[in-house]
């Protein structure tokens, strides 16, 4: 058994974190929401992390405001649903993943959203060989994750609400408002037992997405995930993330240094906000997410650059290509901003010199 | 005996207030001291005006000089405020009882003249706008941000006259600079500390809430306080005396004033005060007034109300909860006489003025201001239920900005609210909780509805009044005076006003018309002259009306003199705008009214503007304007290095942008842009920056190798080129060969012709150059050619006048004539040398040199003479 769960690529949240969540219980003696496995505080120190009172650890899941938290939490306890929204790279599906392991001990009741989505996939469908040989029942029923959440009152997760067509996502309108999910096939219907709620999240830069009705937006709170806060928060984020990954992908570079790192997140967070990291200056930003999660991947190409065809050390010249990359996604409206930044911000920085003939050279 | 009882309130806090208004309902005192300025005690009376609306500001001036100053606010929720609406509605004695600002202010004064004297210190530089926090809400006022001092107590500040403060600041830097860096890690370590005790002292309770986790003093107070209060068993008394809360609220301070008190080690202010002693490499002691003043303060309190208990037999104090355990024990009045012996004085006048919630809040600069006067208000006024009446409010208030917010959502804000709060485990919720909420139920998790509303909401719009009979205003006393000395009456009938500027008199009318423009004081009304004195001459149409001295009142907000006033609206007027062209337009009235504290401010943000504004255009309008400032800005002093670096910006923004700017321009777009293009142009030839002009020529010849540009920019652009040699005179005559080509369209030629020519028919007819490569051109025609082209010429000739049309004639009839260039200006060539003679000499004498004798100087004297 051990084996084979060594197999598994990843595991999920409640597995994973079993141990935990069993010694949250165990010293949970707040109240409890209907059918909650643990109290919102403790799902609260879950996602946080921290002591226990029997000095037990637990690891910090997410990395950044307590307070958005704490309104997740908070909107799971009374009966609106919770829409988690942010850019690429903020974290949103890990935050509903833990929060339904915390919440249902069950991470596993997840529809995908995508542009070609039937409504089946968020209602029922059927067994057609069953439906034939037996005629309309409930055991022909092919029941939906949020089905399945609505009779065991847990928590449904929808991932990408906003790329589901819009005719679709109305079909949660009725789940949500009148907690019940009809069955006219039947003449019956399946109504949601106290502690079901959905936990959607969708992103707010993609372009073609389906925007919400305002029936359905007001049947959810919005909390919206914020980027990193500060640079160092992002630094290390950064840093963690490429370590972590460059080993597993095994690249035969030199993890970089952190100045290096520094430097890049200093182009991402700048370019975001708009403004220079010391405030001084405003800057015009490109129509890209720029998300920690590109950061990411930009110091990882540079990475494999540098291990495949450098000397192993990570040089501006090779970060210079997946920060144009990462920056100018419109090739003439970012283009613009992006040389505006290199010539008023990057050329007059002290030590940057490098940097400013690797990206000049490129763009 | 008479009986004491001391309240320590919170200031600003509406639940001190409520605590309070219930314990002078119990205790009925017959004479109520209040800790505020004793100079205001005349103004009592006017507190239950019906006039009288709060927000108000209790202003204390110096007579003589209105830039000093100190303002008093009170809010509706003040418990101050309450106190004295309470004694006056009571008919009882109310008194103020901190240490009058006659002495305050003249100690302030000599502080600062003690720091001019010893010449340590550059004179004080304009202020710097960018210390202030980047809130777009705020309503700045210059001085308020950088001369203020809140006092400890009551959040009141004191502006000190031009240098006391910010010299301080000054002093220190320089100290800085020099000093090694472990003795600055010292410094910064003592100060951080010394600025944390300086906020305990200034809002204890704030920062006993802050060491209990709430995020605002009034919750604490609300949950710790009052709460408890009312939970309290009943043993002492026979129902919970309200006095409780201020018995305990005392005894918390007297822990915290004795912890502070073991903080401040003598030994360490010795140091710190040494060291800066022996950088500054003179004898400044540093004697501070600051250390002493609390100690006076209190003194002075507690001579007062020793004098109130020998006259009266139920004495109420209200005071900051700092000062509560000062007044409860009275040392012997020995001492206090003596620290209070031989103060310095100074004649000062008190009068009350509007405020809004505006500037009571944090944003407006105040260190111990209020986050939050328009929660406050409303926590205040509506104690059964705050939290679903706040609700509501935000909803209309969203719906008033065609937002949704229906009444289901308002319930489900609700939820939430009690949801989080029970999280956070809290028995009310603040309002942070109610924000939360609202961002993620009202407004889908955006917060940019709820700053829509912010103003209205949670600072608050309130613009409070004071009754007629208020006693004149410092601006008002300020402008008489300003009328007397430029000799200016304000008249009822129409007049016009002529000014030479070159004259300081007309210089400072003008100067004053100006500023009180910016104010939105429309005394003088400014006509546009045109006409050869036109740079240095104004005409100004003057009336008075009598709705002014209503503005001139309101705009006592912005500043105790015009100078002060009109710097602080400009700088508020920057911050609020967006707009480039608004600000560059906002730099040249601030120029005409002479006012550098807020040029530096608004210079700020044509920078940031800049670096966001997309369209070119508007970057090119901005350059001339600067130009001129950085060309002619010396003589003002203005900081020419800051705006050197802004055209630094907008210069290499336009050289970047301007290719796509150019594209796709109908023909009025295209006539606006080569007058831009020609406009950036003379104003980097104003400022002959080589690096600004390369760059430039370069782009500008992008523009003209373009041929699908539009025909007016490139024949400008080509036109520049040749104006600035870039082009020789055969490359400019193939430029214009293709550009008149028979494969260019003809409406592209014509068009190319006259941006080319555009305007310039004198310099056609002066310049040789240009007429040769004309010519040139023109004589290379083969007939077809011509005839073609001809219509094109005769539309561009049509553009300039009779007279022009006629000189460009006679010229072309004399230079066929003379078979030559009478009007070349390249001197070195075909020169008589004979016949310049004369003049020549004439000139030398007239400078007072010898006559030219030899032949072979004449040359060489005509290039030094053309030169010197």
């Amino acid at each position: 058994m051990t084996d084979l769960l060594a197999q598994v690529l990843r595991e999920h949240a409640e597995n994973q974190y079993a141990s935990e969540l069993a010694e949250l219980a165990a010293v949970d003696k707040r109240q409890k929401p209907p059918s909650w496995k643990l109290s919102p505080w403790a799902v609260m120190q879950y996602l946080m992390g921290g002591k226990l009172e029997n000095g037990f650890e637990i690891t910090p899941k997410y990395v950044g405001n307590k307070r958005i938290i704490e309104i997740a939490i908070a909107t799971l306890t009374t009966d609106r649903a919770l829409l988690l929204l942010g850019v690429p790279g903020t974290a949103k599906t890990w935050v509903s993943e833990h929060l339904a392991a915390a919440i249902s001990g069950d991470s596993t009741l997840l529809v995908q959203g995508t542009a070609g989505m039937p409504e089946e996939s968020i209602r029922y469908g059927w067994n057609y060989a069953r439906l034939i040989a037996d005629g309309p029942s409930f055991n022909a029923l092919v029941a939906s994750p949020v089905m399945q959440a609505m009779r065991h009152g847990k928590i449904a997760r929808i991932e990408e609400l906003t790329r589901i067509p819009a005719d679709v996502q109305d079909s949660l309108i009725t789940i949500l408002s009148e907690k019940t999910l009809p069955i006219p096939e039947l003449g019956d219907e399946v109504q949601a037992v106290k502690g079901f709620n959905v936990i959607a999240t969708a992103n707010d830069r993609d372009k073609g997405v389906n925007d919400l009705s305002s029936a359905l937006k007001r049947r959810f709170n919005t909390v919206v995930l914020p980027t990193p806060a500060t640079i160092e928060e992002e630094v290390d984020i950064v840093a963690r993330r490429t370590e972590a990954l460059g080993r597993a992908l095994e690249l035969p570079a030199e993890p970089p240094a952190l100045e290096e790192i520094r430097r890049v997140v200093t182009i991402f967070r700048e370019l975001r906000s708009g403004a220079t990291a010391d405030g001084k200056n405003k800057l015009k930003s490109p129509s890209g997410t720029l998300s920690t999660a590109e950061a990411i991947s930009v110091i990882n190409s540079g990475l494999a650059l540098a291990g495949h065809f450098g000397d192993g050390t990570i040089k501006a010249e090779d970060l210079a290509a997946g920060i144009i990359g990462a920056v100018v996604k419109d090739p003439v409206q970012d283009a613009v901003v992006f040389r505006e930044y290199l010539e008023t911000v990057v050329k007059e920085r002290e030590g940057w010199k490098d940097f400013y003939r690797a990206l000049r050279n490129m763009s | 005996m008479s009986e004491t009882k001391i309240f320590g309130i919170r200031h600003h806090g509406p639940g001190s207030a409520h605590s309070l208004l219930a314990a002078l309902d119990e205790f009925q005192p017959d004479c109520i001291l209040i800790e505020g300025p004793p100079e205001g005690n005349t103004l009592m009376p006017l507190v239950t005006d019906p006039g009288m609306v709060p927000p108000v500001a209790l202003l204390v001036y110096a007579q003589d000089n209105p830039r000093q100053a100190c303002y008093y606010p009170f809010a509706e929720f003040s418990p101050e405020w309450q106190a004295m609406k309470f004694a006056v509605n009571n008919g009882i004695t109310c008194r103020f009882i901190d240490l009058p600002q006659s002495h305050w202010l003249a100690l302030n004064d000599a502080k600062a003249k003690k720091q001019t004297a010893i010449g340590t210190i550059a004179p004080v530089s304009a202020p710097d706008f960018e210390q202030r926090p980047g809130d777009p809400l705020n309503t700045p006022d210059p001085d308020v941000d950088l001369k203020f001092e809140v006092r400890p107590a009551l959040d009141t500040i004191i502006i000190g006259d031009s240098e006391s403060n910010s010299n301080e600041n000054t002093a220190e830097s320089d100290a800085y600079q020099t000093i090694s860096e472990e003795a600055q890690e010292l410094a910064r370590l003592a100060k951080e500390k010394a600025a944390y005790n300086e906020k305990i002292k200034r809002d204890p309770i704030g920062c006993l809430a802050e060491i209990a986790g709430f995020s605002d003093g009034e919750r604490w107070w609300e949950q710790i306080v009052e709460q408890r209060t009312q939970r309290l068993p009943a043993h002492k008394f026979e129902s919970p005396s309200t006095f409780l809360v201020f018995d305990a609220i005392a005894e918390a301070m007297q822990v915290l004033r004795l912890e502070l008190a073991k903080d401040e080690d003598p030994d360490a202010r010795e140091k710190t005060a040494k060291l800066e002693i022996s950088d500054d490499g003179t004898e400044r002691i540093i004697y501070d007034e600051d250390d002493l003043i609390e100690p006076m303060r209190e003194a002075y309190m507690r001579q007062c109300l020793r004098s109130a208990s020998k006259e009266f037999s139920r004495v109420a104090v209200v005071c900051g909860a700092w000062h509560a355990p000062a007044l409860s024990q009275l040392p012997p009045a020995k001492d206090d006489n003596a620290l209070l012996k031989g103060l310095p004085k100074q004649k000062v006048e008190a009068t009350f003025i509007p405020w809004t919630h505006g500037r009571l809040s944090f944003s407006s600069g105040y260190g111990a201001g209020v986050e939050s006067p328009g929660w406050y208000h409303h926590i205040f006024a509506n104690r059964e239920n705050p939290v679903l009446t706040w609700l509501v409010k935000v909803a209309q208030l969203l719906r008033a900005e065609d937002l949704d917010a229906s009444s289901a959502q308002v319930i489900d804000t609700l939820r939430l609210v009690e949801a989080v709060s029970s999280m956070r485990e809290l028995a009310h919720p603040s309002l942070d909780e109610l924000n939360d909420a609202i961002i993620t139920v009202l407004c889908s998790g955006n917060n940019i509805p709820l700053g829509l509303i912010r103003k209205k909401l949670i600072v608050g719009e309130t613009l409070g009044q004071v009754p007629e009979n208020t006693p004149g205003t410092p601006l008002e006393r300020d402008l008489a005076k300003l009328q007397s000395k430029l000799r200016m009456k304000p008249e009822a009938t129409s007049k016009v006003l002529e000014l030479d500027l070159r004259k300081p008199l007309d210089l400072n009318r003008s100067e004053l018309l100006n500023r009180l423009l910016i104010l939105n004081i429309d005394w003088a009304e400014k006509q546009y002259i045109r006409g050869k004195s036109g740079t240095f001459h104004e005409n100004w149409d003057l009336e008075w009306y009598p709705e002014l001295s209503i503005r001139l009142i309101e705009a006592g907000i912005w500043g105790r003199t015009i100078e002060q006033a009109a710097a602080a609206k400009a700088a508020d007027v920057a911050s609020s705008n967006n707009s480039l062209a608004t600000l560059v337009d906002l730099l040249e009235k601030i120029l005409e009214a002479n006012l550098p504290d807020a040029l530096n401010m608004v210079m700020a943000r044509i920078n940031s503007e800049a670096a966001v504004a997309g369209d070119v255009i508007e970057l090119m309008k901005s350059v001339p304007t600067l130009a001129r400032v950085v060309r002619y800005g010396n003589v003002r002093g203005t900081d020419v290095e800051a705006v050197k670096s802004i055209i630094d910006a907008l210069v290499a923004r336009i050289v970047i942008g301007l290719p796509s700017a150019c594209q796709s321009l109908d023909d009025e777009a295209a006539d606006s842009m080569q007058g831009l293009i020609n406009e950036v142009n003379a104003a980097l030839l104003l400022l002959s920056r080589q690096d600004h002009l390369s760059s430039y020529r370069e782009l500008l010849s992008k523009l003209a190798n373009n041929e699908n540009l539009h025909g007016h920019v490139a024949g400008k652009a080509t036109r520049l080129l040749f104006e600035s040699r870039t082009l020789d005179d055969q490359a400019a005559a193939r430029m214009m060969q293709w550009a008149l080509s028979r494969a260019a369209e003809p409406l592209y030629a014509g068009k190319w012709l006259e941006g080319f020519l555009s305007g310039s028919a004198l310099v056609l007819i002066h310049d040789s150059r240009l007429w040769q490569l004309l010519d040139g051109w023109l004589l290379n025609l083969d007939q077809d050619a011509f005839k073609e082209l001809l219509p094109l010429l005769r539309r561009t000739f049509s553009t300039f006048t009779s007279p022009e049309r006629r000189q460009i004639g006679e010229r072309v009839r004399d230079t066929q004539a003379l078979e030559g260039d009478i009007f070349t200006a390249d001197v070195e060539e075909d020169l008589d040398l004979e016949r310049i003679r004369p003049p020549l000499n004439m000139v030398r004498f007239l400078l007072g040199l010898p006559p030219l004798s030899e032949n072979v100087e004449l040359a060489l004297a005509i290039q030094t003479g053309e030169s010197s």
